[in-house]
């Protein structure tokens, strides 16, 4: 189209400013980055995620990295492109004695400006694509083995989980069945194998980056390795029907002693099922 | 070109342009007028009556997560099952009953016979079926909220097992009804997307060669045909859905062989392409009306074009990616994260073609304008939080967090929202003859955008502290009650009430300027595609005489010429030497 | 008492930034909703709305939901019910699918109070009769209901608050039969603290076969007190 365009001159100055302008923005945009990123290291910033949530399970680092890696490349992006916007609103507005010029792409000076953040964008995006598929790699496809085996069921609304008891085998007579109560010990890499009675459901833990889907008539396994006592949220993560804001559970991850307590204790009360009250 | 003989369909019927004057009967007017700018406006008011059922929607369920269990204002104590019941209705009136028949119906049907130079659509009859049918559509869908056990209540995605037994989502005509009413909607509109790209394609006018289509047809053009190639997989899939659910069929029912997770594939092979749909009509509407506030050509009508078409392909790639955590085989992410990512090239490009259209340029910063840079400038936000999302590693944790829904509504908002009204205002004196007020445009515009970030900016926060969707009331939920996250919702939730009310504003001035508005002209803004060469309001038939095309439509401040702007039709004057466009 | 177990996150810088921007907090600061509803009557239909998704406007249940009808029912059954939800007593076996969809309905009453309020209202309305849906003999029922569960549930079905038996005439037959076999099996009733699923437990283990428990549930279901 504007190839057919020959009688027509861009006028001989006008590629030059826009990559002034471009170099300009890119490096201010650096800067912002590259300072964000010195401040937080600074200012302790490298959990900054674990900040706003703590960061409680063997893999939530990592995934907090993947986060925080995206966040400075796509900042870099964000504030680039926010910039250059704003600076060109200003720098275009209509005022008297101002006169648009007359460009398009089909200037392969011009075009340059287009092309090389381009390609710039497909260099970030093998950043992210490799470090993600790593993280989910490490958390998702593979798992270290297991020092103990819990079964969690989802149902509507509630979630029952059966743990291993005193021989840390499932499925035998002295496990140990909990009403919307787990509890793991500290440390130990433990595995879930997830399923649920009759609708979709998903066990979430957000405080170990944790979330599944549990998937009527499927047993789906993964894993987590809980580093930090204490008792923390299990939420439903998937529409589950009216009680579904109505099925919190909680998670206590606890030390060896307090673990080996909660163990005897149910054992000596081994006929009563669940029978924690709600709140 | 062969145009005419195709769209002589359009004379043909009853009462043709030929007797436009004849005053006709209100019900044939109204309900039987196969006007394409009257479909459109029937769309046009159709989508805005939904949108404001949904919105007030948003109001409540957003009231309620704020203060939980205290009775929200105009409407009352908000149940689980209310409330359910309203995110539900919420997703799917937004989605399929305002961003559809605005952006792709309203728009599709009042720009593309007028920007191609035709005098209607080529299937006028089949135009005004797909309104009618869309209309039962959006009644079955309000009627569903009335039957008993209420409407349907399991998230808009409608994930079965849930939305398959009555037993389990307790509404056992609701969820029929809502996707029966989604069916048929999706009925309206491959009728109404068969018209645009036929259109498009043959009702042409003379001269009018593919790179001088204005983008804004181009894009609409293209999003129906995404959404005729992704519908049919869910259209099937609604089908097993109802027969799931009334006739004791087990395709989703893993007790009997079914298998659950099939009908997330097929929700989401169309879900995520539906994206697209109708984000793709709003870049159009951007590319018309960014090179005319600033007088500037568009920088790159072939990259936005190629651009937007990638996306539309690699949009057909990604769908998986609303299921890293679902229970399909973990190694099928990695493939689905590469291609989410990749999304990321052409969307930038595209950002990057508008950002530069504004450089070395003329801006003239008015209402549509703002709109249009508006939608730059949020939807960028939205597009950068999407990577994390796209990312598998990360989505492990976002993933139905409320950083979800600020993502989505981040892309959401400026197409569904910020695009409808910026193409509203820019084309507001050609559908309606007159002018808005600017000075509530500009009023409205402010207070919109202003609360539209305070709704969402702290909601990215509290999904990264872990806030999940869906959830009626965090006040179960230990860890989610610390004064933070308290207040962030706060925040949002009252953005949310100041948002709907400002929306006052612009019906007032919406329905005030139809009729008492400053008169408009023809062309008030100086822009050179074809709409704006017939008469404001266009009579039936559109255009007096048949434009002939001679160039694209954004040649703006052309260093050849005095005025700075030159119409499509114009014919080339001033033999010396300056060839016109189209000519070779 | 879980709410005791200390989780402390620290506060989000960003949460700060944004308080910065005072305008908009100091509006959601004049704009909490703090008023209690005065009128005990609009509390309780405040109460219930939470109730009626299952069990209906009427009180009538909905066996699509597993929710039975509740109107008439005796206010202190029924607080004694729900308290026994309340603390983990009913409704916390993981195979008891009804029970425990309704354990965390007990989530949006806040308190003792609510529970009183909501019992109350239950209390007030009348019992919603449904045609039986189970093939059940009605005399033979009425025999064996007469012999062995009328001296705690009364000759007319009425039940006694005293020993906190619920009032069975007219109870849905579905909801009686599952029950029953909840309290055979030990999904209900199986509780130390249960007292009155302790004594309940041994009855409903002595009726016969499937056969009997369908009569004596088909008979309640159309029993009509004679004071009606």
């Amino acid at each position: 189209m504007a190839e057919q365009h020959p009688s027509h001159e861009r006028g001989g100055s006008g590629w030059q400013p826009l990559a002034r302008s471009v170099f300009f923005t890119t490096f201010l945009g650096a800067v912002i980055v590259i300072g964000t990123v010195l401040f937080y290291i600074f200012a302790g910033g490298e959990d900054l995620i674990a900040r706003m949530i703590p960061a409680n399970s063997s893999f939530a680092g990592d995934i907090d990295f993947v986060i925080l890696i995206i966040a400075g490349i796509v900042g870099f992006w964000f504030f680039a492109s926010l910039f250059a916007f704003f600076v060109l609103l200003y720098q275009s507005r209509r005022r008297p004695g101002h006169k648009p010029e007359y460009l398009d792409k089909h200037d392969h000076q011009l075009h340059t400006w287009i092309s090389w953040p381009h390609w710039l964008v497909i260099a970030c995006d093998l950043i992210i694509i490799i470090v993600a598929v790593k993280v989910w790699h490490q958390v998702k496809q593979v798992a270290p083995p297991a020092d103990t085996v819990i079964r969690v069921v989802a149902q509507q609304w509630g979630w029952t989980f059966r743990h291993p008891g005193t021989d840390n085998k499932l499925d035998t007579a002295d496990d140990i069945v909990t009403i919307d109560r787990l509890h793991v010990p500290l440390d130990k890499v433990v595995h879930f194998e997830l399923q649920s009675r009759d609708v979709m459901h998903d066990f979430s833990v957000p405080v170990f980056r944790l979330k599944q889907d549990a998937v009527p008539g499927r047993t789906i396994k993964g894993w987590f390795k809980p580093v930090k006592a204490g008792a923390f949220d299990i939420q439903c993560a998937e529409m589950c029907g009216i009680g579904h804001g109505l099925m919190p559970a909680r998670i206590f991850v606890e030390t060896p002693e307090q673990h080996a307590a909660f163990i005897e204790d149910s054992a000596r009360n081994a006929s009563v099922p669940g029978g924690q009250p709600i709140y | 070109m062969a145009s005419h003989s195709v769209t002589a369909h359009g004379h043909s019927e009853p009462h043709g342009h030929h007797d436009a004057h004849h005053e006709e009967h209100w019900f044939l007017k109204y309900c039987w007028s196969t006007d394409h700018k009257m479909i459109a406006k029937q769309y046009l008011l159709t989508g805005l009556f939904m949108a404001l059922i949904g919105g007030f929607f948003a109001y409540v369920f957003r009231w309620q997560l704020a203060f939980p269990n205290q009775p929200v204002p105009f409407f009352g104590i908000v149940t689980p099952a209310s409330y359910n019941m309203m995110i539900t209705q919420h997703g799917t009136i937004m989605i399929f009953f305002v961003a559809m028949p605005v952006l792709l119906a309203a728009f599709g049907n009042y720009l593309i016979p007028l920007m191609v130079g035709a005098d209607d659509m080529v299937f006028p009859r089949l135009n005004r079926a797909s309104y009618q049918v869309f209309l039962i559509s959006s009644i079955i869908l309000i009627w569903s909220f009335f039957v008993p056990g209420g409407g349907f209540g399991g998230a808009w995605t409608a994930y079965p097992p849930l939305s398959a037994g009555s037993q389990f989502n307790l509404t056992p005509s609701g969820s029929t009804l809502w996707v029966v009413a989604v069916a048929v909607e999706f009925v309206a509109f491959l009728m109404g997307g068969i018209n645009f790209i036929v259109t498009a394609m043959n009702a042409r006018a003379p001269g009018m060669k593919f790179e001088d289509v204005p983008l804004a047809v181009w894009m609409i053009v293209i999003a129906s045909i995404m959404f005729m190639m992704s519908v049919g997989p869910l259209i099937a899939g609604s089908v097993m859905l109802i027969m799931d659910q009334n006739f004791g069929t087990h395709f989703f029912d893993p007790r009997t062989g079914g298998d659950p997770v099939l009908w997330q594939h097929l929700f989401w092979f169309f879900g995520h392409p539906e994206v697209y749909v109708v984000l793709l009509p709003a870049l159009g509407f951007l590319a018309e009306i960014l090179p005319v506030f600033s007088r500037k050509k568009l920088f790159g009508y072939r990259t936005l074009l190629y651009s937007s078409i990638g996306t539309a392909c690699l949009s057909f790639f990604v769908w998986a990616h609303h299921q890293f955590i679902s229970g399909i085989d973990p190694r099928m992410a990695n493939v689905f994260a590469a291609t989410t990512v990749l999304i990321s090239i052409p969307i930038a490009e595209i950002m990057f073609v508008f950002i530069a259209t504004l450089y070395r340029s003329s801006i003239q910063f008015t209402v549509p304008m703002l709109w249009a840079l508006s939608f730059v400038a949020e939807f960028l936000v939205g597009g950068v939080t999407g990577i994390f999302l796209g990312a598998s590693g990360a989505d492990i944790h976002f993933h139905d967090t409320y950083f979800v829904l600020a993502h989505f509504h981040y892309t959401f908002f400026p197409i569904a929202i910020i695009g409808s009204f910026a193409g509203l205002t820019y084309w507001f004196p050609k559908m309606f003859g007159r002018h808005l007020n600017e000075g509530l445009g500009r009023l409205h515009f402010w207070i919109t955008i202003i609360s539209f970030n305070f709704i969402w900016m702290p909601l990215f926060f509290t999904g990264i502290m872990g806030d999940h969707r869906r959830i009626y009331s965090f006040a179960n939920f230990p860890d989610l009650m610390t004064p933070d996250r308290i207040l962030l919702r706060e925040i949002s939730s009252v953005a949310t009430a100041v948002m709907g009310v400002a929306q006052i504003l612009f019906f007032a001035n919406f329905f005030w300027s139809m009729y008492k508005g400053r008169k408009a002209e023809d062309n008030p803004y100086g822009a050179n595609t074809l709409e704006w060469r017939c008469p404001s309001p266009p009579p039936h038939g559109n255009f007096a005489v048949m434009p002939t095309v001679y160039r694209g439509p954004y040649e703006y401040s052309h260093p050849d010429r005095e005025s700075d702007f030159w119409p499509q039709d114009e014919p080339p004057v001033g033999q010396g030497g300056l060839k016109p466009e189209g000519a070779h | 008492m879980i709410h005791t177990t200390s989780t402390t996150t620290r506060r989000a810088p960003f949460a700060r930034v944004l308080l910065g921007a005072g305008l908009l907090a100091a509006l959601v600061a004049g704009c909490h909703p703090d008023q209690r509803m005065s009128a005990s009557s609009d509390r309780q239909k405040q109460l219930y709305a939470y109730c009626m998704q299952c069990h209906q406007i009427d009180g009538g249940g909905s066996k699509l939901a597993g929710a039975p009808n509740i109107g008439g029912l005796d206010a202190a059954y029924v607080e004694n019910q729900l308290n026994k939800w309340r603390d983990g007593v009913r409704g916390a076996h993981p195979d008891d699918a009804e029970g425990l969809r309704m354990r965390p309905m007990l989530r949006t009453l806040a308190g003792t109070e609510d529970i009183k309020v909501v019992a109350a209202y239950v209390a007030s309305m009348s019992t919603v009769y449904a045609p039986p849906s189970l093939y059940g003999d009605q005399e033979k029922g009425g025999k064996v209901y007469q012999a062995s569960c009328a001296s705690c549930h009364g000759t007319e079905g009425l039940g006694n608050q005293a020993m906190m038996a619920p009032r069975l005439a007219g109870r849905n037959d579905w909801y009686l039969v599952t029950q029953l076999h909840k309290f055979r099996s030990g999904v209900r009733g199986a509780d130390p603290r249960d007292a009155q699923g302790a004594m309940m437990r041994p009855m409903a283990l002595g009726l016969a076969d499937e056969q009997t428990i369908r009569d004596v549930a088909v008979y309640l279901s159309q029993l009509k007190p004679k004071e009606m």
